[in-house]
């Protein structure tokens, strides 16, 4: 069996997609910075860095969408969950629709044969 | 477990981590551009507390992109005052520069031409230098303003502080 080659992924198609991601983790299980970068991590987004997601966190909570609470840690300075707000929830429904209605035309487009495209 | 407490070396990296941070989000409003990097010091505490300073901010990437990704979601309508002012003092210190390495050229050149005392009169970018030199004075004066590197330092100023913000015909409908 071949080693699958390693997936490269276009920065754009994430960024597009990192603020659904991050609403959607987050409503699992709230989380610090760090942390949920490594979240990201465990779910297959490698290359995904703080420097990445920190804005985004940024952004989601300057619009309403995550609300953050400051948690002691026996490791080090206190940590800021964020988790989503309702208007956070909603957007990530919305954004969930979005995707799945796009997924499932770009599956169609690309699954055709050359001739029906 | 890594410890969080920061060497004297690792305070001065963050510490100047987050003021490139802060130069390049001069666009920012100030208190929001607070906000942001109150968050960022907290993240990057945070982070460092689990991997240790140099790999928190090896993950933030290049200080000017971090600003650039924290910008994209702001209204870019603001000038970029700090910016611009830094442009204008480094077109002022190649001016003062030159005029300096100028006048000691021509104070090199009376000494080397005559033991006596000898005066001559030049001029850099407008302003006006007397240079005497001898065995027993070594001076020289300044007249007039430079208005060439006055005018310099206002288009610079103007350009990297992107000046033409502040009209209001040019800020951003969003």
């Amino acid at each position: 069996m071949e080693p699958e080659a390693p997936l490269v992924r276009d920065p754009q198609l994430l960024k597009g997609v990192l603020p659904m991601l991050v609403l959607a983790l987050l409503e699992g299980d709230e989380s610090y910075g760090y942390e949920l970068v490594t979240r990201l991590h465990g779910a297959g987004l490698t290359g995904v860095a703080t420097g990445t997601v920190y804005p985004v966190l940024t952004r989601l909570e300057r619009d309403g969408h995550l609300a953050s609470r400051l948690v002691a840690s026996d490791a080090g300075p206190a940590r800021k969950y964020y988790r989503p707000t309702d208007a956070g929830r909603a957007a990530l429904a919305v954004a969930n629709a979005s995707w799945h209605s796009l997924a499932a035309v770009v599956d169609h487009v690309l699954a055709a044969p050359e001739e029906e495209r | 477990m890594t410890t969080t407490t920061l060497s004297l070396a690792d305070r001065w990296r963050r510490f100047t981590y987050v003021q490139t941070v802060e130069l390049f989000l001069d666009a920012m409003p100030r208190r929001r551009r607070r906000a942001v990097l109150a968050e960022l010091r907290e993240n990057i505490d945070a982070a460092t507390a689990d991997v240790g300073l140099p790999t928190a901010l090896a993950d933030l990437g290049r200080p000017s992109d971090l600003a650039a990704r924290y910008l994209e979601s702001e209204p870019p309508d603001r000038p970029t005052w700090h910016i611009g002012a830094l442009a204008a003092s480094i077109v002022f210190a190649a001016w003062l520069l030159g005029t300096v390495v100028y006048t000691f050229g021509m104070l090199d050149a009376l000494l080397a031409l005559s033991p006596a005392t000898s005066v001559a009169e030049g001029s850099f970018f407008g302003v006006g230098i007397r240079a005497e030199a001898g065995p027993e004075v070594l001076a020289a004066e300044f007249r007039g303003v430079s208005w060439p590197a006055v005018v310099a330092m206002v288009v610079i100023f103007g350009l990297f502080s992107r000046l033409w913000r502040v009209l209001p015909g040019a800020r951003r409908v969003s």
